[in-house]
């Protein structure tokens, strides 16, 4: 896109995508100034004693946004003056954002945030907080936009859906969380839910397909400007001698394509996929808590609530995130400022628990393959795999077996009898078991990242690998 | 539940939202409307029609400017013309006419009373203008007058003639009356034929059918009669037409050539309004409308089927939209058929600066100033705004011969200041050219031409997109040439490619262009815009200049082509041009199978037979001798037979290294032809020193700054920072043991050489003096360069300046006497030829020898080892015959680098080379890894030193330009580059580059290194290193090139520390100039192994096959180095009477001149400057002491150096019989007196383009002269041309095939007076034919094969018949001292006198020359040769008794007849000779024993 531009020329294209940016990030804050003043919403945060006069200046809430406005049309201003050294990040908080994004980092840190984010909720809710992040975002995205690379990647037409879905989904998010904290509130105080307030009947005509109507047509001039501005991607003809390097899936498979890294391509293509679908259609079935119909709510629901989010933002979200953004060349990681240098390379020596075991462990050699001549031959395979799975890969089929059939029980027991209680053994060993499928991805990322261990069960002459 | 107003919510904001929505939803679609309507094409499109439009206006404007004094002319002259009375007679028959007709038809009433007063009316006025006529025609009141008088007249005559046409309109209402009876008759003729058929076959009664019959007779009389009525009223009305007619002939003959230039003029008003855009049209091409009308605006594209594009998966047509904005690509120049309309002009010519003759004093005032300006200059201006500039002024059109038009001022320019003042419209500078300036003077003006692209042509419309050129746009399109996305219509997405990093900026900020990398096929910048050619011509000199494209169709590809085959970098890197034995893909280049250097390996082996020594030499001589190869192959293999079965009884006589040599001499598919570059290296050390040789290995520019090998050490530039001292320091140490190795080993494992000696009948010293007149005159010069002969530098051999130096030893000067007698003795398929260098025996001035006999090889070898040089080799090793304790480790070091691998680790290579490798391992060790056992391991270092070598040199591939004994069936080493130009660019290794080129290799010198993310800025370079930065940065295919060849080791920048040292780059440095290496780039940039679709690869045609092939053999051996192969060609243009007639003359009629009907015309036709064109071929006539072409004033006087005032002319001798204004100008009569450019060589107004070859005959020219000056002061400078190498021209239809062949393979003396002699190239058979075939082609004669009647029996028997003793009496002239033998040897004949006027030996021309030629050299050899000195001996007089011709006494006939008979004889001469012996006398009686002899001859044919 910027290929072969020199650097003040790719600036000058920066420029003039940044001045307009800032101009509606000041307005933005503007209006929510204005929204603020006009609906009553002020509030004064602290004051200032004006000198001499001996009489304060109250500092409101809209008043700093409006601030916050005006510091944006000054960014504006020197972005769009092509002065991007003044509305760049800094080189070293690049360099340590790079740092920062390696895959331990990138996954550990999105789950430690969750978690975070979970438990000072309330904080993080108020509109005032939510709104200065939301700024933080959008200041981030700007200031990063005049580093080459990263333009590269954001600006790609392909990848500008991801951006804003970064930014929705943050949004709806944040609305979420926060009238569920709200309702949560006002549940603790005895109160209904702020949806149990205006519970009236709506009518078909025009309340819902009124709306429809116009959501439609809205969208539909929207998705028509968007394709005047972004023309669709026309890349290079399909070679049977060259793939696309990197080669991506659809940005909304790169979750499943990340998988592909920790599990052999049957598990992560076909296995997974299936548990996903068919774990989302027994939610209905296994869910016993008859609570929060209608409205948001997170205590009154808090493990349906973290298991799903967990589920979706760090399991799905995340990794799309991570496959589009910081993916590059031989699948390689890059933080967001890196050149995507095809000539990248990482070590990238993955060893089998087999071999952990037997060979660095025990110093002894690999068990053997059977040879099995007494079997029939129609029978010989099977014999054969099942020796190794209980030889060789003895050690993996203990775990995972141990994994699947020995956690739930223990989960039952020990860790959520009440569940178990009201869901009965089926519906308690389908859960448990789902949540295990869930758990195996971190678990075995975790594995790979700090054992280097590539699989647990490794039959590659089946192809069974797990 | 009851229905409510209630709603969720607001109703009306509700439709507020969606009626904003729809409003939403509806600028959405007219956005996008909009988009898809507003295509960026159509702008171009229309201001291109705008400027068509524009320009042909001006040039109808400047038409009608033209026109204006000739309609004048015409409107007098019809009005005089119509004025003119009228002969009555005319009248009268006219009326009789009527008369009689009415007469005919019984029409009582006949009244011409209205006819005869319009014609008295007329005549009277007529009379009337007449008489104003006759007076005085100075007065401007009488010719008001008169032209009153006229008007009257016209008028008057257009009512007589409107009385005229009412009878004739009367006579054809009549004659058009009866044939409409006539029709309708037939048809009931037709339908009574019909009834009674019907009646006939339903058996109708007898007299039915009668009735019906009589009805047809009926209407059949009728009709006749109705024909008869009209053929009278036809011929009446065609009489009376033919008298108004008659009447009105002149006038009408005037009016058609007014209205000829009214068409004219109309036809381009119509082109005007076909680019002009109107109401109508602009509503067609609105968004739907536009789908209903193809109007002016639309896509153009060329679908070319078969071109197809590779899309990976499938082969597709190609869409060339190109045209779509390049709309004038293809348009050539009104009149022309292929000057570009509008030419792309280089920066200079577009920015010019005129000087405007004022006229002598003020011209009257006038109210308008446009017309004074264009009554003063003859010239219009326009204030519209041409494309590109806005509103300007710009000159509408300058008259032809005005004070505007020679200021050089034309149509179309853009006057962008007057004096010192900056202009913007018409009116000031009309103001100013009217008013301000000083009359009588010149006023300087700037102004601005041409057009930017893409309103301009291609410049080459002779070559490309024409419909009389080789490459029809409909045909070949655009982008298989350019690249590009030819379906695109924007900018942008056609992947245009700037041709630097400015042109990039412009286009980035005016079009937004930008680097699509995913179109894999982009554009060629305008720099390598040649390199596809390659993609369909895949031999050279298909491309190379000819007779009719004289301008280098593709001289920077040329010049690539040439350097990579000169710099053989085939050696390393192979350019396959095949795939499969019959599938082209490009150009072939590749060595050829090394047969002979592998032969001469084998030749070592003390193990050979008798007869496979005898194979093995014939292979070494004639590598092509296919059947020796074979024998030898099979003899080879079938001992390595014997060594496998190990049989004790019978043990193979040849050796393991033999046998595998035996690989080589198998037979290969397509072998390649290219011999190695470089010299063998088989018996260096019979020729060179250690000292020399290891100075010049380690730097060879060195010694010869012009050297072709390439610097393979010292090539340090990327280990120049500081942190890389170590690094340095390292390749260093190891380089200069690698030098030391390789010379020692190269002078080691040489073989022995036997030197030849001088003859022993030599009588005199070696003579320095004697040596540098051979060295000059025996054809050295034509191939090497030497300081002492400035004026002539070639490049065939290397410069011989410094030799000395390098064979400043015994042997040296042994080696180099014995290289100079006979070459190829020390290098077999070396391409210097051998010269003959025979003893020559002294004579003196009347021919007798003196006694002296001198040897020019030791005259030769004296004089280059005499030439004192200071060069002396540096940096040589202090001992040469102990290796240091320092290079020993070094040397061990090495050793150790090689040996260690994945399977031998370094410990124990280090051991192997401190003790040897231990015996028991050889089975398992590499050839040269055994040089390393421990039972060789006696002398270490020697071992060692030799491993090293040996490696060294595989390393670097010397064997690719050199025979390296023990090297022969190596293969290069060199990434192949057949399909270099689309080579997978993330395949290239660009490592470290950009920061390499940030610090140490930075183009404009040292830069210390400097941080930061980006890559060096392309804009701050000059515009060429600026196109390779840029291309660096964008990873692609042209900068990598570039850099490797600038700097070959750079890509290891930063990367030598992780690396071994025999595992870094090491493709060498050539010498190689920016221009240069742009041209190597243009060639493998072509290699792109994509052949289109077999009709469009360029198949010539047999006979321009053979030019091809022939070219290349010609290349191969220079032999334009000696022989001029094609005369100058000189493209002028002239103005009517710059020559004069040409001398008439009386020749054979055999001689006549064919006279091509077309060619005449179109010597005729005039340009739009009203200047003729000519072709001439030939060459200026030159100074006989300078050697350059002589410049003559008017007269024909040589012209004084500093004379500036006459006109300069050259004399040129024409080669080629040249049509000028139709005339015929034949060869060898006289020179034409051609204009002289003022600034340089060449015409004053045209092209010279120069001879091909013959440096070496026009350098030596003056040479010759004054050294034969010394013996003979009156010589002829015209003579000496027939002493130097013959020009080649006509040489197929000269001589025949068979005998050009043999000549060639074994060139024997002919021309005693040459100075020197035809050498001996060595040359196979297959070049020798394609050498044969390219004569005959190139001069237009039969090939391979002639077929030559005169030499039949048949026909001599029928001669005879006619004129028995013809042979006996042609045989009398040649013996008559008065004319052949009077200069020509026939058979033992030797004539006496001046050597250089011999001729060659008449008895051997019926074996070398054509019959035609002799006839023709016979009858004038001036019209064939125009310096010859050969008179004319059989002189054709078309009136005298017998047509001429010598004496009857000696030859009874016409001079025809005796002509005819010279030639038979000649062509006969061994039939003639024959005659004259009998050989029945001489046999002797047959043995008695016949079956002896039958065994004697099964002998002699048992083997071959």
């Amino acid at each position: 896109m910027t290929h072969g531009l020199t650097d003040s020329q790719f600036l000058e294209i920066v420029a003039s995508f940044l001045g307009p940016y800032y101009i509606a990030l000041a307005m933005m804050n503007g209006l929510a100034a204005l929204y603020l003043w006009r609906t009553g919403q002020l509030c004064t945060w602290f004051s200032l004693p004006i000198p001499l006069t001996g009489k304060r200046f109250e500092v409101t809430n809209a008043f700093v946004w409006l601030l916050v406005g005006s510091a944006f049309v000054l960014l504006a201003a020197f972005a769009g003056g092509g002065m991007t050294s003044w509305t760049s990040l800094p080189e070293s908080w690049r360099e340590a954002i790079n740092k920062g994004t390696g895959p331990v980092v990138y996954s550990a840190g999105t789950s430690i945030a969750l978690v975070i984010l979970y438990f000072t909720r309330s904080f993080f809710v108020k509109p005032a907080v939510a709104w200065t992040i939301w700024n933080l975002m959008w200041l981030f995205l700007g200031l990063s936009m005049t580093d080459r690379d990263f333009y590269e990647i954001v600006a790609k037409p392909d990848n500008v859906p991801i951006v804003m879905l970064v930014f929705l989904l943050a949004f709806f998010t944040w609305l979420a969380t926060y009238r569920a904290v709200e309702n949560d509130k006002r549940i603790e105080n005895g109160e209904p839910p702020l949806e149990k307030l205006d519970d009236e009947k709506v009518l078909v005509w025009p309340d819902l397909v009124y709306t429809e109507l116009i959501c439609m047509i809205a969208l539909t001039a929207l998705l028509i400007f968007w394709a005047i501005a972004l023309r669709a991607p026309l890349e290079e003809a399909a070679s049977s001698v060259k793939t696309p390097n990197p080669s991506k899936a659809p940005w909304y498979f790169l979750g499943l394509q990340e998988m592909l890294v920790y599990y052999d391509p049957w598990m992560a293509g076909v296995v997974l996929p299936s548990m996903i679908v068919g774990g989302l259609m027994a939610i209905p079935y296994l869910d016993f808590n008859k609570k929060g119909n209608g409205y948001y709510t997170i205590k009154e629901r808090t493990f349906s609530y973290s298991i799903f989010q967990f589920g979706f933002l760090e399991m799905w979200v995340t990794l799309i995130v991570l496959g589009t953004l910081l993916r590059g060349p031989n699948w390689e990681f890059f933080g967001p400022y890196d050149h995507w240098d095809a000539h990248k390379v990482s070590a990238l020596n993955n060893v089998n628990l087999s071999e952990y075991v037997w060979a660095r462990g025990l110093n002894i050699a690999l068990p053997g393959t059977p040879e099995l001549l007494w079997m029939p031959d129609l029978l010989r395979p099977f014999g054969q795999f099942l020796s190794i799975l209980f030889g060789r890969e003895l050690p993996g089929t203990l775990l995972v077996l141990g994994y699947f059939i020995a956690l739930p029980p223990i989960l039952a027991v020990f860790v959520m009898p009440g569940f178990y209680k009201r869901m009965g053994f089926i519906r308690f060993m389908v859960l448990a078991n789902l949540l295990l499928f869930m758990a195996s991805l971190p678990i075995k990322m975790v594995l790979r990242w700090v054992f280097n261990l590539k699989y647990l069960i490794a039959i590659p002459e089946y192809f069974f690998n797990f | 539940m009851p229905a409510t107003e209630q709603t969720w919510r607001n109703h009306k904001v509700l439709h507020i939202l969606f009626g904003a929505s729809a409003l939403l939803m509806m600028l959405a679609t007219l956005w996008m409307v909009a988009k898809d309507h507003n295509r960026e094409w159509k702008q171009w499109q229309l201001t291109d029609r705008k400027k068509e439009a524009q320009v042909v206006q001006a040039r109808r404007d400047l038409l009608e400017a033209q026109f204006a004094e000739r309609m004048e002319t015409y409107s007098g002259e019809i009005r005089q013309l119509s004025s003119k009375p009228i002969p009555l007679k005319l009248i009268g028959d006219f009326q009789g006419l009527v008369e009689s007709e009415d007469l005919r038809l019984e029409i009582a009433d006949n009244n011409f009373a209205s006819l005869q007063s319009a014609a008295e009316s007329f005549l009277d006025a007529s009379k009337a203008a007449q008489d104003i006529a006759a007076a005085d025609k100075g007065d401007p009141e009488k010719a008001a007058n008169l032209r009153l008088a006229q008007e009257a007249a016209t008028k008057a005559r257009s009512t007589l003639f409107y009385q005229f046409a009412t009878y004739i309109d009367e006579a054809k209402r009549r004659e058009k009356l009866l044939v409409g009876r006539r029709k309708f008759m037939k048809a009931d003729h037709t339908a009574a034929v019909s009834e009674l058929g019907l009646l006939v076959n339903g058996g109708a009664s007898k007299d039915k059918q009668a009735e019906v019959q009589g009805k047809i007779k009926g209407f059949a009389d009728q009709v006749a009669g109705l024909t008869e009525e009209i053929s009278f009223a036809h011929s009446y009305r065609t009489s009376l037409e033919e008298i108004v007619d008659q009447l009105d002939s002149e006038l009408t003959e005037v009016a058609k050539e007014r209205d000829a230039l009214k068409t004219e003029l109309t036809r381009l008003e119509d082109q005007v309004y076909k680019n002009t855009s109107n109401v109508l049209e602009w509503v067609t091409r609105w968004p739907v409308l536009n789908a209903l009308y193809d109007g002016n605006v639309r896509i153009d594209q060329i679908w070319l089927p078969d071109m197809t594009i590779d899309f990976n998966f499938s082969q597709v047509a190609r869409f060339d939209r190109c045209k779509t904005c390049h709309r004038a690509i293809s348009q050539p120049a009104a009149g022309t058929a292929t000057d570009p309309a509008y030419p792309t002009l280089s920066e200079e010519a577009r920015n010019l600066t005129l000087k405007l003759q004022t006229p002598d004093s003020a011209p009257e005032e006038g109210s308008d100033l446009g017309e004074a300006l264009e009554d003063a200059y003859g010239m219009v201006l326009n204030g519209d705004s041409l494309v590109g500039y806005g509103d300007a002024v710009l000159v509408h059109y300058a008259l032809p011969e005005s004070l505007a038009a020679r200021a050089g001022l034309q149509s179309g320019d853009v006057i962008v200041q007057v004096g010192d003042v900056p202009v913007y419209n018409p009116a000031s500078v009309e103001s100013f050219l009217l008013k301000q300036v000083k009359w009588g003077q010149s006023v300087e003006m700037k102004i601005r031409r041409g057009l930017d692209h893409p309103y301009t042509t291609h410049p080459r419309l002779d070559l490309y997109l024409s419909d009389s050129s080789p490459h029809p746009e409909k045909v070949f399109g655009c982008t298989i040439c350019h690249d590009g996305q030819g379906s695109g219509t924007e900018f942008p997405w056609t992947s245009h490619t700037p041709n630097n990093s400015k042109q990039q900026v412009q286009w980035a900020r005016e079009h937004g262009w930008f680097d699509n990398h995913h179109w894999i096929f982009p554009m060629k910048p305008a720099r390598f815009a040649q390199s596809n050619c390659t993609k369909c011509h895949y031999d050279k000199p298909g491309l190379e200049p000819t007779e009719r494209f004289p301008e280098p169709p593709a001289a920077d590809l040329v010049e690539g082509w040439t350097l990579v085959e000169k710099y053989g970098c085939f050696g390393c890197h192979e350019i396959g041009g095949y795939d499969g034995p019959d599938t082209r893909i490009g150009p072939d280049l590749r060595l050829e199978p090394n047969y002979s250097e592998a032969a001469h390996q084998i030749l070592r082996d003390g193990g050979l037979s008798a007869d496979e020594h005898r194979w093995a030499e014939s292979l070494v001589e004639t590598p092509g001798d296919a059947a020796a190869r074979r024998d030898l192959l099979i003899a080879i293999k079938h001992d390595s037979q014997l060594a496998k079965r190990g049989n004790p009884e019978e043990l193979p006589k040849l050796s393991a290294a033999t046998h595998k040599l035996g690989q080589s001499l198998k037979d290969v598919e397509v072998p390649g032809t290219y011999r190695k570059v470089g010299p063998s290296l088989r018996y260096l050390s019979s020729k060179v020193d250690f000292d020399w040789l290891y100075s010049w290995i380690r730097k060879p520019a060195d010694f010869r700054p012009t050297t072709r090998m390439p610097q393979f050490f010292g090539l340090h530039e990327h280990l120049k920072d500081p942190e890389d001292a170590s690094e340095l320091a390292e390749s260093q140490r190891y380089e200069s043991v690698e030098i030391r190795a390789l010379t020692e080993f190269l002078l080691e494992n040489s073989g022995k050489f036997t030197y030849l000696t001088p003859p022993e009948n030599v009588t005199e010293a070696p003579s320095a003096d004697r040596g540098k007149w051979q060295f000059e005159t025996r054809g050295c010069l034509a191939c090497h360069s030497h300081e002492g002969f400035p004026g002539i530098a070639a490049n065939q051999g290397p410069d011989l300046s410094r030799i000395s130096a390098k064979f400043d030893s015994e042997k040296g000067a042994l080696w180099l006497y014995s290289w100079l007698k006979q070459p190829h003795l020390y290098h077999t398929r070396t391409k210097m030829p051998d010269l003959y260098l025979e003893p020559i025996a002294e004579k003196d001035a009347t021919g007798q020898p003196t006694g002296k006999v001198t040897d020019p090889a030791a005259d030769i070898a004296v004089f280059l080892l005499g030439q004192p040089v200071e060069w002396e080799p540096t940096d040589v090793p202090a001992d040469k015959k102990q290796w240091s304790t320092d290079e020993q480790e070094a040397l061990a070091d090495l050793a150790v680098e090689w040996l260690s691998s994945d399977s031998v680790p370094k410990v124990r290579a280090e051991q192997f080379v401190k003790q040897g490798i231990p015996n028991h391992l050889e089975p398992k060790l590499k050839s040269d890894e055994r040089l390393l056992l421990e039972k060789n391991f006696g002398d270490r270092v020697g071992a060692l030193k030799k491993f090293v070598a040996r490696r060294t040199i595989g390393k670097y591939g010397c064997f690719g330009c050199h025979d390296i004994p023990g090297f022969e069936g190596e293969k290069p080493i060199g990434t192949s580059l057949a399909d270099w130009g689309r080579k997978e660019t993330s395949k290239l290794a660009f490592e470290n580059i950009h920061k390499f080129l940030e610090g140490p290799g930075h183009p404009d010198g040292d830069h210390a290194a400097h941080g930061g993310h980006g890559h060096l800025d392309p804009g701050d370079f000059d515009d060429d290193t600026s196109y390779y930065i840029q291309s660096l940065n964008s990873h692609s295919r042209d900068g990598f090139i570039w850099q490797k060849l600038r700097m070959p080791r750079s890509y290891d920048y930063k990367t030598t520390r992780n690396k071994g040292f025999n595992e870094r780059l090491r493709m060498p440095k050539f010498p190689f100039s920016a221009e240069e290496r742009e041209a190597v780039i243009t060639f493998v940039l072509g290699l792109v192994s994509e052949p289109p679709a077999e009709k469009f690869v360029y198949q010539p045609a047999p006979a321009q096959q053979a030019i091809v092939d022939g070219r290349t053999v010609l290349e191969r051996f220079n032999c334009a180095g000696c022989h001029t192969l094609d005369m100058e060609q000189w493209k002028i243009a002239f103005e009517e009477g710059t020559f004069e007639s040409p001398s008439s003359v009386v020749d054979f009629p055999f001689l006549a001149p064919h006279l091509d009907a077309k060619k005449v015309a179109e010597s005729l036709v005039k340009d739009d400057r009203g200047h003729y064109h000519a072709d001439l071929h030939g060459l200026p006539v030159m100074n006989e002491q300078t050697g350059l072409a002589e410049r003559f004033d008017e007269d024909g006087l040589p012209l004084e150096p500093d004379d500036d005032e006459s006109d300069p002319y050259y004399r040129f001798t024409l080669w080629k019989d040249t049509l000028i204004e139709g005339e015929e100008w034949l060869v060898g009569l006289q020179d034409l007196m051609v204009p002289a450019s003022r600034d340089g060589y060449g015409p004053n107004d045209g092209q010279a383009y120069p001879a091909w070859g013959g440096d070496l005959a026009r350098y030596l020219y003056p040479h010759v002269i004054e050294h034969a000056k010394l013996t003979n002061p009156q010589v002829k400078g015209s003579e000496a041309w027939g002493w130097l190498p013959p020009p080649l021209m006509n040489e197929g239809e000269k001589v025949q095939s068979d005998w050009l062949h043999g000549f060639l393979m074994d060139p024997t003396e002919l021309r005693p007076a040459v100075v020197m002699r035809m050498p001996n190239f060595r040359m196979s058979s297959d070049e020798a034919a394609k050498l044969v075939n390219y004569f005959a082609a190139a001069s237009g004669a039969e090939f391979p094969y002639e077929y030559k009647p005169q030499q039949r029996a048949s026909y001599l028997a029928q001669a005879e018949a006619a004129h028995p003793e013809r042979m006996n009496q042609a045989m009398n002239i040649v013996v008559d001292g008065n004319y052949c033998v009077k200069c020509h040897a026939v058979a033992d004949f030797q004539p006496q006198g001046d050597v250089s006027t011999f001729g060659p030996n008449l008895a051997n021309v019926y074996r070398r020359l054509r019959p035609e030629y002799v006839r023709n050299w016979v009858a004038n050899p001036k019209r064939i040769l125009p310096y010859t000195g050969m008179p004319v001996n059989v002189i054709y007089k078309p009136d005298a008794p017998h047509l001429g011709g010598v004496a009857q006494a000696l030859f009874a006939g016409t001079s025809i007849d005796q002509l005819r008979g010279l030639v038979d004889l000649l062509m006969n001469f061994d039939v003639y000779t024959e005659r004259q012996i009998s050989i029945t006398p001489l046999v002797k009686s047959a043995p008695a024993d016949e079956s002896q002899a039958t065994n004697v001859g099964g002998a002699d044919a048992s083997r071959r």
